[in-house]
C-alpha cells in the first residue's frame, strides 16, 4: 500500500513536470506546444547519452540534462514559434508538430529504435524501513527532485521580478512590452524552462519505464489531459491533473491486489489492466469536459482579462 | 528644434489594410508641457498613441524622441528610453498584485524600485491600501491609477495617457486628472487623449484637434477652448 502510494506520487510528480512545461508555454504564447512530448522523450535520450560520458548517479547527470534540454527548448522556439508569432495560432500548432517529429526522427537516427533506460537519481534499491516495510529508492528520489523543481518554478514565478515579468508577458504581451519588458526574451526563456522540466521528467520516467523514440506522443497526451482536467492555464490545477492521471495508471491495475478475493466475482485481469485504466481515464476526462468544461481549477482571471 | 523638444512627430501615416487611420499627422510635445489630443471616437487618438509606443507600425512619416529617430526602436526599448504609456481600457496585469504590476515595469535595482513605488503610492494612496490585491479585483478608478502608476515606474520623459477618464465617475476623473500637473513639475512631458474635452483643455497647455485621422486644428488650450468652431464640433454634442 505504501509502495503503491509512492508509485502514484512518483509517477504523478514526473507527469506534473511534463504538464507544467506545457502550461507555461501555453500561458506565455496562447499556443499548445505539440513538440512538448518529444522534449520529454528527448530528455530521456539526453540523459542516456550524458550518462555514457559522465559516470555516476543520476544526480550528477540531471543538471546537464536540464541545461541541454533547455537548449533544445530554445531551438524549438527559434524554429517553430518566433517565425510564426504573428501568424494564426494554428500555424504554431503545425510547426510544433513538425518540430516534434523532427526531434523524434533525429533520436531514431542517432540511437535506433530500441527503448533505453537512464540511471536512477540515487539508486534503485529497496530501502528497508523495518517492520517488513520497504520502499523503492528511485520513487522517493523522483518525488523529492520533482518537488524541488516545481518549488523552484513557483519561487521563480511568485517571488522574483524576472518571474513576475514572465507572468506579465503571459497576461498581456503588448502592455508588457510597453512597460519595458523584452517580450521575446521572456518567451524564449519560457520555452527553455518548459523544455528543462520536460527533460527532467523524461530522465525520471525512463529510469523506471524505459523510453523509445516514439513515446513523445504518449507523454504529450498525458500532459494535455492533465492541463485540461486541471483547468486550461491553471498551474495548481495542472499539478493536480497530473496526479489524477498517475492515480488512474497506478491504482486501477492494482485494485485486484488491494482487494483480495475480488477475482472470484469479476474478470479482474480484463477489468483492471493498464489498458482498461486508459479507458477509465479517458471516460473521466470526457466527464470532466462535459460537467466542468473550465476544468477543476478553471481560472476566473482569464475570463475577466 | 528647441532643446526642450521631447517628442517630434512629422507626417505620420498609419493604415490598417485599406483603411487609413492616420494621415500625415505632425505634432510635438516639449518637456514640462501638457498637450491634449482631442477628437471624437474613431478620430485616431488611440492609433496615434499606439504608433508612438511602437505597438502599431507606421507606414509613413518620422517619430523622434529627444532628437533620436524611433524608426528602428522596438516597443520595450522605447519604454526604457522614457516613453510611459497608460492605455485606453487601463490593461493592468490582471493576475499580478498592485505592487507586482508596478515592480515589473521598473528597471532600477531593488532600492530604486522601492523608492519609485513609494512615489507612486504618495500620488495615489488608494493603491497602497490595495497593495496585495490582484489587478482584476480593483475598481475601474483604482485600475486607472495603477495604469498611470505603472507608466510612471519607468521614470518617463514622456507620459502618454489614453482616455484616463473613460469609465470613471466625474469625481474620480477629477481625482485622477488633478495629479497630472504634479507629474510635469519635474520636466516630464504629457500627451493626453481625452473625449472629455473640457477637462483635458483645463489642464493642458496646448492641444491638437484630430478628426478622421488628420490634425484639423492646433493651438493654446485656452484659445481652443474659446474657439466657437471647436466648441460646436465637440462640446455642443456632449
Amino acid at each position: 500500500m505504501l509502495q503503491l502510494t509512492l508509485n502514484t506520487l512518483s509517477l504523478g510528480s514526473a507527469y506534473a513536470l511534463v504538464a507544467l512545461g506545457l502550461v507555461l508555454v501555453l500561458n506565455a504564447t496562447n499556443a499548445v506546444n505539440f513538440a512538448h512530448g518529444a522534449l520529454v522523450m528527448l530528455g530521456s535520450y539526453l540523459a542516456f547519452a550524458i550518462a555514457m560520458v559522465v559516470p555516476g548517479q543520476g544526480i550528477v547527470v540531471l543538471p546537464l540534462v536540464l541545461l541541454s534540454a533547455a537548449a533544445f527548448g530554445l531551438v524549438l522556439a527559434l524554429i517553430a514559434y518566433f517565425p510564426l508569432r504573428t501568424k494564426p495560432v494554428v500555424a504554431v500548432f503545425i510547426a510544433t508538430i513538425s518540430a516534434g517529429s523532427i526531434f523524434e526522427n533525429l533520436v531514431l537516427l542517432t540511437f535506433g529504435p530500441e527503448p533505453r533506460s537512464t540511471p536512477p537519481i540515487l539508486g534503485n534499491s529497496m530501502l528497508d524501513l523495518g517492520g517488513g516495510l520497504a520502499i523503492n529508492e528511485q520513487s522517493i528520489a523522483v518525488i523529492c527532485a520533482a518537488f524541488i523543481l516545481i518549488a523552484g518554478q513557483y519561487v521563480l514565478f511568485a517571488h522574483t521580478r524576472f518571474g513576475r515579468r514572465m507572468r506579465a508577458v503571459a497576461q498581456d504581451p503588448d502592455m508588457a512590452a510597453a512597460s519595458g519588458i523584452n517580450v521575446k526574451l521572456m518567451i524564449a526563456f519560457t520555452f527553455m524552462l518548459a523544455a528543462a522540466l520536460a527533460g527532467a521528467a523524461g530522465m525520471f520516467l525512463s529510469a523506471t519505464y524505459y523510453t523509445s523514440p516514439t513515446d513523445g506522443g504518449n507523454y504529450m497526451m498525458k500532459a494535455y489531459l492533465a492541463v485540461t482536467i486541471g483547468g486550461w492555464g491553471s498551474i495548481p490545477g495542472t499539478v493536480v491533473g497530473a496526479f489524477l492521471v498517475a492515480l488512474f495508471e497506478v491504482l486501477i491495475p492494482a485494485i485486484p491486489a488491494l482487494i483480495p478475493g475480488l477475482d472470484a466475482y469479476l474478470p479482474t485481469t480484463t477489468l483492471f489492466s493498464m489498458t482498461s485504466s486508459t479507458i477509465a481515464l479517458f471516460i473521466t476526462f470526457l466527464a470532466v469536459l462535459l460537467l466542468r468544461p473550465q476544468g477543476l481549477f478553471g481560472e476566473a482571471i482569464k475570463k475577466r482579462a | 528644434m528647441s532643446a526642450s523638444r521631447l517628442l517630434d512627430i512629422s507626417g505620420v501615416t498609419v493604415a490598417y489594410g485599406q483603411v487609413t487611420a492616420l494621415q500625415g499627422v505632425s505634432l510635438s510635445v516639449d518637456s514640462g508641457e501638457v498637450v491634449a489630443l482631442v477628437g471624437s471616437n474613431g478620430a485616431g487618438k488611440t492609433t496615434l498613441m499606439k504608433s508612438i509606443v511602437g505597438l502599431l507600425p507606421v507606414s509613413g512619416g518620422d517619430l523622434h524622441l529627444k532628437g533620436l529617430s524611433l524608426a528602428r526602436v522596438s516597443t520595450h526599448q522605447r519604454a526604457r528610453r522614457g516613453i510611459g504609456y497608460s492605455p485606453e481600457g487601463r490593461r493592468v496585469f490582471p493576475g499580478l498584485s498592485v505592487r507586482e504590476n508596478l515592480e515589473v515595469a521598473s528597471f532600477d535595482a531593488a532600492r530604486g524600485t522601492a523608492e519609485m513605488i513609494g512615489r507612486v503610492y504618495a500620488i495615489f494612496p488608494a493603491l497602497q491600501e490595495k497593495e496585495k490585491a490582484l489587478g482584476w479585483t480593483l475598481s475601474g478608478g483604482q485600475q486607472q491609477m495603477l495604469a498611470i502608476g505603472r507608466a510612471l515606474m519607468l521614470r518617463p520623459k514622456l507620459l502618454l495617457l489614453d482616455e484616463p477618464s473613460l469609465g470613471l465617475s466625474p469625481k474620480l476623473t477629477d481625482e485622477v486628472l488633478q495629479h497630472i500637473p504634479k507629474l510635469v513639475a519635474d520636466g516630464t512631458g504629457v500627451l493626453i487623449a481625452e473625449q472629455n474635452m473640457l477637462k483635458a483643455l483645463e489642464i493642458a497647455d496646448r492641444a491638437y484637434v484630430l478628426r478622421n485621422g488628420r490634425i484639423v486644428q492646433e493651438g493654446a488650450a485656452a484659445a481652443l477652448k474659446a474657439d466657437p468652431s471647436v466648441r460646436d464640433a465637440f462640446l455642443g454634442g456632449r
